[in-house]
């Protein structure tokens, strides 16, 4: 009976981890070989509309300057740009930090969260209250936003079904160590190939919280982001899409930003992206069902969207179905195979920055010789299921014990001043 | 146990080895990193600015003859007053001129710059040209990267105009033409007789959204099929549509039309907005895009096609390539 079950399990979880490869090819193909799809980043616009540009801070000294130094750096036209630095309980002098921006620049402004909870949504929720423009745009504080990208950003909303606009990310320290280089290429997949690909073959690209923006009236729409909620952009990502609004990507937008130093702030961010992503899941797993106007397609890929933080978990399951099923004796014939299936399916597809489409945004890239590094992306896996599995597990306790998660801040290392 | 111990091995070998390379490139003190320009601010006439950028320095404090270019080993430059290229000539230098040039028929040139007017002869081939006077471009001209113009250009039928052509005056453009990136305020495709493809009147289905002929509607159309805009009609707003996209004769948009199929601009229909599709573009006779006051930008990804007698205020794009259309175009 208990090898019967374990049987069975494992072939669902290697079902499972093959239509999440056939996904990953298929984005991969689409970027490489596909048609890509025109973004708007070519849009010559001289009516542009009123934006707010909010950078939630808490703790930000190391970074707050360098940030808003890039941001009033931009091209956009004064009279219709203002920037919101939300102040979210820091007491590392970053309030001082900003005040001569808000004295020297009429265009800069600092709203302080107060009440004792903290966290981006809260951050936001905050500072959207004292908003008036169409177009909010989101920067975290470690970012260094180029001098034409806020304007390409907003251009994407000259189309009234876009609610939302993502820009790429690319890793301002990737040269500071192994796990940095590492999450470069990571990021890399991610954005040139995965949100691309996604872009193009009408699915759902990701709003990542940052290097992006949406309407203002769409967030007041469904009442402000969730307060507790520990990834607030996919909230937004599902809540719009579901609502009947399109998020765009543009590969062209891009923006440097901190990737984590240490192997412990990665832990701890990947812990919370599964957390945040797995309460978006339990939220809207029914919506995806009743939303009205999305093609089958665009269900399947949201459902697997939204699923692809559980992978981690099943596959740890699957690991140790096969092994109790090794250890009994009783691996069905060919057991071996299976669990070498397993194995390679995990550390060749399976993840969620998969090595070929890595291998792919690299090539396109044009970081050729960094490719050789592809291989030690297979160490990193065990240590980002395990981070993904317990920030599931942290989730769906979450969920049953009505716990609201906190905030945990990624930690900042200081510039590397490689971008300039 | 040496099968084992063998199967063991090369499974080890089989996880080390490809970490190698890698090891290598650890030591290496060079890290490719995707690299953004900060500066970077979008700009149509970006290739045009950076060239002369480079070469008014050079311009300023060389004399006149043939001297090296940039320090570059196998380029070299030569700098004149006025200046006329023979009949089936072949340039393999860079031509920078302080006054006009004059390109024979048939001639060969790499990149050119005038500070004065420029006339290319029929059948030359460019690889880049530049001039901060007004330039004509003869017929059968094939411009191999890109052509910038601070004053009006007028290019011939059957030309080739590379990846941008760019002016700060008017271009206009005869049958013909190819062309990937074209920015000008206006751009207009001289009138004459026209081989562009007769667009019937759409036809409706249940999905479709119709704006009646003559009909005024005011607000935004987001549909997720087809939108038909009838003949005279006017839409105070922008359409959005996940199907093909037809705009009547003599219609009027305030807004912007963006269509995931084709759209079809009617004869004398305009557009103040953007156009943009994620397939083709087809602009009659007479029909218009932007204003001189407001240029916009009208991107079709598979193909443009512009009619004669068509303006256009801004930028039009076709990375496939668009086409003026005329007379055995």
């Amino acid at each position: 009976m208990v090898v019967t079950a374990l049987d069975i399990w494992l072939i669902v979880v290697v079902t499972i981890t093959l239509i999440y490869t056939v996904r990953h090819w298929i984005f991969t193909f689409s970027r490489i070989y596909g048609k890509q799809r025109v973004s708007y980043a070519d849009v010559q616009e001289h009516e542009l509309p009123t934006v707010s540009v909010l950078v939630p801070m808490h703790n930000e000294a190391l970074v707050a300057a360098r940030c808003m130094e890039a941001l009033l750096a931009n091209d956009y036209p004064a009279s219709k740009i203002e920037f919101v630095a939300i102040d979210d309980h820091s007491d590392d002098g970053t309030a001082a930090i900003l005040d001569p921006y808000v004295r020297a620049n009429s265009r800069v402004r600092v709203v302080t969260v107060g009440g004792h909870q903290r966290g981006k949504s809260i951050a936001l929720n905050a500072a959207l209250e004292t908003v008036q423009s169409d177009i909010i745009l989101v920067f975290d504080a470690d970012y260094t936003p180029g001098e034409g990208l806020l304007r390409a950003l907003t251009s994407a909303f000259i189309d009234p079904k876009v609610g939302a606009v993502m820009g790429r990310v690319v890793p301002s320290n990737a040269g500071r160590n192994l796990l940095t280089r590492l999450l470069a290429m990571e990021r890399s997949g991610g954005y040139q190939v995965d949100q691309q690909a996604r872009y193009n073959l009408d699915l759902l690209p990701q709003y990542g919280g940052t290097v992006g923006g949406f309407r203002r009236k769409l967030i007041e729409d469904i009442g402000g982001f969730d307060p507790f909620a520990l990834a607030e952009d996919t909230e937004l990502t599902a809540a719009l899409f579901l609502g009947g609004s399109k998020v765009v990507y543009d590969n062209r937008a891009e923006c440097y930003e901190e990737v984590p130093e240490t192997w412990r702030a990665r832990f701890g961010q990947l812990r919370r992206w599964s957390r945040g992503h797995t309460r978006v899941l339990l939220r809207h797993f029914a919506g995806i069902f009743k939303a009205r106007g999305l093609t089958f397609r665009q269900r399947l890929d949201t459902m697997l969207l939204l699923f692809s933080y559980l992978l981690s978990p099943l596959l740890i399951s699957g690991w140790l179905a096969a092994l109790a099923l090794f250890c009994m004796g009783r691996l069905p014939a060919g057991g071996g195979i299976v669990l070498a299936f397993c194995v390679v399916l995990y550390n060749t597809f399976g993840n969620f920055a998969p090595l070929f489409q890595v291998a792919a945004a690299e090539v396109l890239d044009g970081s050729t010789t960094e490719l050789r590094l592809l291989p030690y992306l297979f160490f990193v896996f065990p240590l980002n299921a395990w981070a993904v599995t317990v920030g599931t597990i942290d989730a769906i306790g979450d969920a049953f014990k009505r716990r609201r998660g906190r905030w945990e801040k990624t930690a900042r290392s200081a510039p590397s001043g490689v971008e300039s | 146990m040496m099968i084992e111990l063998t199967a063991f091995g090369l499974c080890a070998l089989g996880i080390v080895l490809p970490t190698v390379p890698g090891l290598l490139q650890l030591r290496s003190p060079r890290v490719e990193r995707t690299a953004i320009d900060r500066h970077y601010r979008r700009d149509p006439r970006y290739l045009g600015r950076s060239f002369r950028a480079t070469v008014k320095p050079f311009l300023d404090s060389a004399d006149d003859g043939h001297v090296p270019f940039l320090n570059r080993k196998d380029e070299f430059a030569r700098i004149t007053g006025d200046l006329t290229i023979p009949e089936g000539a072949s340039f393999r230098e860079i031509l920078l001129s302080r006054g006009t040039v004059a390109i024979g028929e048939n001639a060969t040139m790499l990149d050119v710059y005038a500070r004065g007017k420029l006339q290319t002869g029929e059948g030359s081939k460019i690889r880049c040209l530049a001039s901060d006077g007004d330039v004509n471009v003869a017929d059968r001209t094939t411009i191999t990267r890109w052509l910038d113009v601070e004053g009006d250009v007028t290019i011939g039928r059957f030309c080739d105009l590379g990846a941008s052509a760019s002016a700060t005056g008017a271009l206009t453009i005869t049958s013909g033409s190819r062309f990937r990136r074209m920015y000008a305020n206006p751009i207009s495709v001289s009138p004459g007789p026209s081989s562009a493809p007769t667009v019937s009147k759409a036809q409706s289905t249940r999905s479709t959204i119709v704006v009646k002929d003559g009909e005024t509607f005011r607000g935004d159309i987001v549909a997720a099929n087809d939108v038909i805009v009838g003949d005279g009609a006017t839409v105070a707003g922008t359409i959005s549509c996940g199907g093909n996209l037809s705009v009547g004769p003599a219609a009027q948009i305030s807004g912007n039309l963006i269509s995931r199929g084709d759209i079809h601009l009617g004869p004398h229909a305009h557009v103040r907005g953007h156009v943009f599709s994620d397939r083709r573009i087809v602009v009659s006779t007479g029909a218009s895009v932007g204003t001189a006051h407001s240029p916009k930008t009208m991107e079709g990804a598979d193909a443009v096609s512009l009619a004669p007698g068509t303006t256009i205020f801004g930028w039009v794009i076709c990375e496939r390539g668009g086409m003026t259309a005329g007379v055995g175009a």
